[in-house]
């Protein structure tokens, strides 16, 4: 067998040196180009790209070159009897054919790829920025293979390196096609792993051309080509089935390997929670074809993110870790930024800027979206900020910093907050815009929901309250904050529409400009007619939480004077003011020596309210009158911290390793996750 | 090559070169104790089956006509030229048979055919005394 | 390590090509140490019989076995026994002479290179010289040289002297004469050079249309197969006996060709005014004889029981 293997090689090594001058003739165009054309570094940086890419392609043909002529020429040539009267079975001629090809295949590349090392440094950079090496070595090796399969079919070299480009170009568009119809056969990360697949079907490939080989008959006979087809599909669907199964089962199985989460986000009243789990044996779809536990941001020791239905604690989706990512409060899509929309070898680099958005449909279990907002290409789009769903998740609230102009740097960079369709249906509306020069202070409060999502609430620094009917209308003045003496400014911090959708809570304070020391002179909480029939102001005292409950019928106020004590105010449906409401939680939060910003107050279905914080948990029911959790909830606390309620009105608790579900009234206490 | 053979004949080949073989120790050509070739170049030099070569010595050997000395070759025995000349009268008598069997054919008559064939030897032995 | 003293022997050996049937039911025996003549016109299966000996071809049915081993299980093992050269065989043209013996030395668990060089030395072609360069007889002496390196048990020539100029021609049986002289060596020579293979031949079988119609030692057929010759009056003509070939009748001389003479066929014929005589064919005669009978009424028994 060796000598067949030396046969082969010495057969087509002209091939290898081919490979080679190719390679020197790039060189050679490179310098004579750099030294006539070439004038700025992006020009430089420009040639060693398309030199790059040269270089990548060249030394993909002659991946195929070298398996070409492996079995074709056999039969073109007439010598394949003359082979097969060997004492040699034919696996082993089989065999021996391969490792010749793979060996001239490999020092094709290396003679391609690696005298450009020396010669232009600079394409090597481009590649190695461009190009995950691991996957280019896949895919070269399913070239080849896709090359040795046609070579066992057809009889001309040129023929088979024809119908394996055209392969090659098929599945390429096919996997672009597919990856951007969100199409998940793993059933996590939406993102086919191309190395994955690759590799199953270059071995695929690879046993049906030896299948095809050994068991066709010397004649060139018919029964050839349905053989090699039906193996090759046969052998490719089931590796696929084990693959799929395997990896399904394994995630199943890896579950318990959550060691720690963060970023846990619940949309208030919803039934989705994301968040950032952290693990050794984590694994994903997408890491589960290159080695486990490992994640595509190898900066971080595989995190991955993670989509958890809290009814079932089922996992509604896997896959690697985003940024920003939150689940609209109706539990039916996930939407996250992502690195640049191109399909490139990975999906995200986390050297490059998050400049688009991914949305996924929970149910259905596939990508509805991905791409920078609807309207705004790549280039246009700088960062993605956060992203926040409407209550009813017909909209999606981006807030994005563009350019407008160039990319390579140098551009005007704005802010925007921008809303979109979660399929990208229709382009991007633009509801706020300032220089990013700006500071955000005042972002807290300047814009909301409207409670059906139809309208949003918008208030400038001045103090104007607008309502903006989505989509596409214009802000409708209905409030403006009273007028203050010429050298103050007002702050707001609160802004929040009632669910009921007839009042907006406003909350703020007036300071002189330039002043640091944060004496507050003027500050006052008013309530809004939605109808624009005017606000009046029920306390004059800016809170720190406006909390309105579900049925919007009571607006409970919390604040914290100067002096560390922390307020409770209720203002009811009839009332003209809020009045206070005695809880001894405040002395509790300060025994604790608990910083008071810790304390969550989250309003309840039965318009009571619930307090969360280090010093304890309680309740405030819809009559006023507190009353401590159950001992086990408390016990809770601090090592849990409160997240949000969810739509069954349980409160959403984690500890950074589990998260659990508490029903405060009844003192029940789920674990969720893991 | 000093055997020739005719493949196409009926007779086999073996016979054929057995045939020759006797012929020329009779006339003389061959003399005892003179070597033969061996069945590698008999074979080689007249493109026959090596069995065949190996025929010829084994039978001839039979007869007598040859000895094998080990190690040594093939070699014409002692005696082979008082056997290859009662063969004589034997080869001559075959041919003659043939040519009986066609002067009948043709219908020559027995005196017609024997004085053909007085004619002939007294012939032959006129163009021999012209003969230097 | 042979079979009852059968170098090949198959059963039955039947392979179809779709519609076609190249190979019908043979059933053939070649004897160790025998230099077997298989012969038959152009697309009789005399090269798909061979490679269906090499397992180049797997059989549709029945089997053969080569050297005591079957083709099909033990097929590597086979062809490590066997040589195998075959008609105008398309060699790779970018190696040299040395090349290609040393490729081969390298499949073969055991190589003589003494015998490979012997034959190429003989006849003046250089190790350096590229196959490319070779003239056609040159590459079957080559085909050979590099065929009997590994001192095969059974050496097939397939119409490996067709198309050769009779100088080729003869180096290459003359090779094959020397080569393959040792005791237990069997050969088998497929094609249609009838004059070589009537030197060579100790043995022959005719293959027609896929039926191995005859299959007997050279001596034996030459010794049945005869054309009967009666001359007769004109007005009493012997009829033709059931299986005559080639009949040929003129007014008072009729002759046809018989495949399992005796002398007492003669006697039989013998009557009034006759006159009644058995005449030799050459085996270019009789091959022709037996095909035209095979081609004109099938399925004849014509074979002769061993």
């Amino acid at each position: 067998m060796k000598a067949l293997f030396v046969k082969e090689y010495r057969q087509g090594h002209l091939l290898v040196w081919l490979g080679f001058l190719l390679a020197a003739l790039i060189a050679v165009l490179h310098r004579a180009w750099e030294h006539g054309y070439v004038k700025t570094a992006a020009d430089l940086r420009e040639l060693d790209q398309v030199c790059a890419g040269l270089l990548l392609v060249a030394a993909g043909v002659f991946v195929m070159g070298g398996a070409a002529g492996l079995f074709a020429t056999e039969s073109a040539r007439g010598t394949l009897p003359f082979l097969l009267g060997l004492p040699l079975s034919r696996t082993r001629i089989w065999l021996a054919k391969l490792l010749a090809g793979l060996a001239l295949a490999a020092s094709a590349v290396l003679l391609t790829i690696v005298p450009n090392a020396l010669l232009i440094p600079g394409a090597m950079r481009e590649m190695g920025l461009r190009v995950y090496f691991p996957d280019y070595i896949i895919w070269a090796f399913l070239l080849f293979s896709t090359t040795l399969f046609w070579s066992t079919l057809l009889t001309r070299a040129m023929s088979v390196l024809l119908a394996s480009l055209a392969a090659a170009v098929a599945s390429l568009v096919g996997l672009v096609a597919a990856s951007q119809l969100g199409l998940s056969l793993l059933g996590y990360d939406g993102f086919l792993d191309i190395g994955l697949w690759a590799l199953v079907w270059a071995v695929a490939l690879f046993f049906a051309s030896w299948l095809t080989f050994r068991r066709a008959e010397l004649l060139q006979s018919r029964r050839k080509w349905p053989l090699a087809f039906v193996s090759l599909i046969a052998v490719g669907g089931l590796i696929s089935c084990v693959v799929i199964a395997g990896v399904r089962f394994a995630v199943r199985y890896q579950r318990t390997g959550v060691q720690q989460m963060e970023a846990v986000s619940v949309p208030p009243g919803g039934s989705v929670a994301t968040l950032w789990a952290y693990g050794d044996r984590v694994a994903t779809g997408r890491n589960v074809g290159r080695g486990w536990g490992r994640s595509g941001n190898s900066a971080y020791r595989s995190k991955h993110t993670i989509a958890l239905d809290l009814e079932t604690g089922r996992e509604l989706w896997v896959g690697s870790a985003l940024v920003q990512a939150s689940a609209s409060p109706d539990g039916r899509y996930l939407a996250a930024g992502v690195g640049r929309a191109a399909v490139t070898w990975r999906a995200s680099r986390r050297d490059l800027p998050t400049s688009a958005i991914e949305v996924w449909d929970l149910r259905e279990h596939r990508r509805v979206y991905r791409g920078p907002p609807p309207g705004l290409t790549d280039r246009q789009t700088r960062a993605i900020g956060s992203l926040a769903w409407s209550p009813k998740g017909n909209w999606l609230a981006v807030r994005a910093g563009l350019t407008a102009g160039d990319e390579a740097g140098g551009g005007i960079i704005e802010e925007a907050l921008l809303l979109m369709r979660p399929d990208g249906s229709q382009p991007v509306e633009v509801v706020l815009t300032k220089p990013s020069a700006v500071s955000e202070a005042n972002d807290i409060a300047s814009w909301a929901w409207a409670a059906d999502g139809e309208a949003m609430y918008t208030l400038s620094a001045a103090g104007a309250l607008g309502c903006r009917a989505l989509p596409g209308g214009s802000a409708t003045r209905i409030w403006r904050a009273p007028a203050v003496p010429e050298d103050y400014r007002w702050w707001f911090n609160q802004l929040a529409p009632s669910p009921s959708g007839r009042w907006i809570a406003v909350s703020g304070s007036a300071r002189p400009l330039g002043e640091t020391d944060n004496r507050v002179i003027i500050q006052a909480t008013w309530l809004v007619a939605a109808d624009g029939s005017g606000g009046f102001p029920i306390v004059n005292a800016r809170a720190d939480n406006l909390i309105w409950s579900q049925d919007g019928e009571c607006l409970y106020l919390l604040w914290r004077p100067a002096d560390g004590s922390t307020g409770l105010l209720r203002w009811r449906e009839g009332d003209l003011e809020a009045f206070p409401l005695h809880v001894p939680f405040p002395d509790l939060s300060r025994a604790a020596g608990a910083h008071m910003w810790q304390v969550h107050p989250v309003g309840l279905p039965d318009r009571g309210l619930l307090l969360w914080g280090p010093g304890g948990v309680g309740r405030v029911d819809a009559q006023g009158r507190f009353s401590y959790a159950a001992a086990a909830v408390r016990a809770l606390v601090p090592e849990y911290r409160f997240v949000a309620l969810d739509r069954r009105g349980r409160a959403i608790v984690t500890s950074d390793r589990r998260l659990l579900a508490v029903d405060v009234a009844a003192g029940s206490i789920t674990t969720i996750y893991p | 090559m000093l055997n020739s053979i005719n493949p196409k004949s009926a007779v086999p080949i073996y016979r054929q070169i057995m045939d020759q073989i006797r012929r020329r120790v009779a006339a003389g050509l061959l003399v005892p104790g003179e070597r033969l070739p061996s069945v590698r170049e008999l074979a080689g030099q007249l493109l026959i089956n090596p069995t065949t070569a190996a025929r010829v010595d084994r039978d001839l050997e039979r007869e007598g006509l040859l000895e094998t000395r080990r190690g040594e070759g093939t070699y014409i025995a002692a005696d082979a030229t008082a056997l290859a000349r009662s063969e004589r009268s034997r080869l001559l008598r075959e041919r003659l048979e043939e040519v009986a069997g066609e002067a009948r054919s043709f219908g020559i008559s027995d005196e017609v055919a024997l004085r053909l064939f007085r004619d002939i030897l007294l012939a032959l032995h006129s163009s021999r005394k012209d003969r230097p | 390590m042979s079979e009852n003293g059968f170098a090949i022997t198959t059963q039955s050996l039947t392979k179809r090509f779709g519609r076609k049937v190249a190979l019908n039911q043979v059933s053939a025996r070649v004897p160790v140490g025998s230099i077997y003549g298989l012969m038959g016109p152009n697309g009789a299966g005399k090269t798909t019989f061979v490679r269906c000996l090499l397992n180049l071809l797997n059989p549709s049915s029945g089997s053969a076995t080569v050297l005591g081993r079957d083709v099909v299980r033990d097929s590597v093992a086979v062809r490590q026994r066997v040589g195998h050269v075959a008609a105008l065989q398309p060699l790779w043209e970018w190696m040299t002479v040395a090349d290609l013996a040393g490729f081969m030395a390298g499949c073969y668990p055991r190589w003589k290179p003494d015998a490979v060089f012997g034959i190429l030395n003989r006849v003046g072609i250089e190790r350096g010289q590229k196959i490319q360069d070779l003239s056609r007889g040159q590459r079957t002496l080559a085909a050979l040289a590099v065929a009997i390196g590994h001192e095969p048990e059974l050496l097939l020539l397939d119409e490996a002297l067709t198309g050769l100029d009779p100088i080729s021609r003869r180096e290459v049986l003359r090779s094959v004469i020397e080569v393959m002289h040792e005791e237990g060596r069997t050969v088998l020579i497929t094609g249609q050079d009838i004059a070589d293979m009537e030197r060579v031949c100790d043995y022959v079988g005719f293959l027609v249309k896929g039926r191995l119609i005859w299959e007997s030692p050279l001596e034996d057929l030459k010794a049945q197969v005869k054309r009967i010759r009666i001359e007769h009056p004109a007005d009493s003509p012997p009829d033709f006996p059931v299986g005559a070939m080639r009949p040929e009748r003129a007014t008072r001389e009729t002759e046809f060709t018989v495949s399992s003479f005796k002398p007492e066929l003669l006697a039989s014929l013998a009557g009034a005014g006759r006159r009644v005589e058995a005449l030799d064919l050459s085996l270019e005669d009789i091959f022709v004889d037996l095909a035209q009978g095979e081609t004109n009424s099938p399925n004849r028994a014509s074979r002769p029981t061993p």
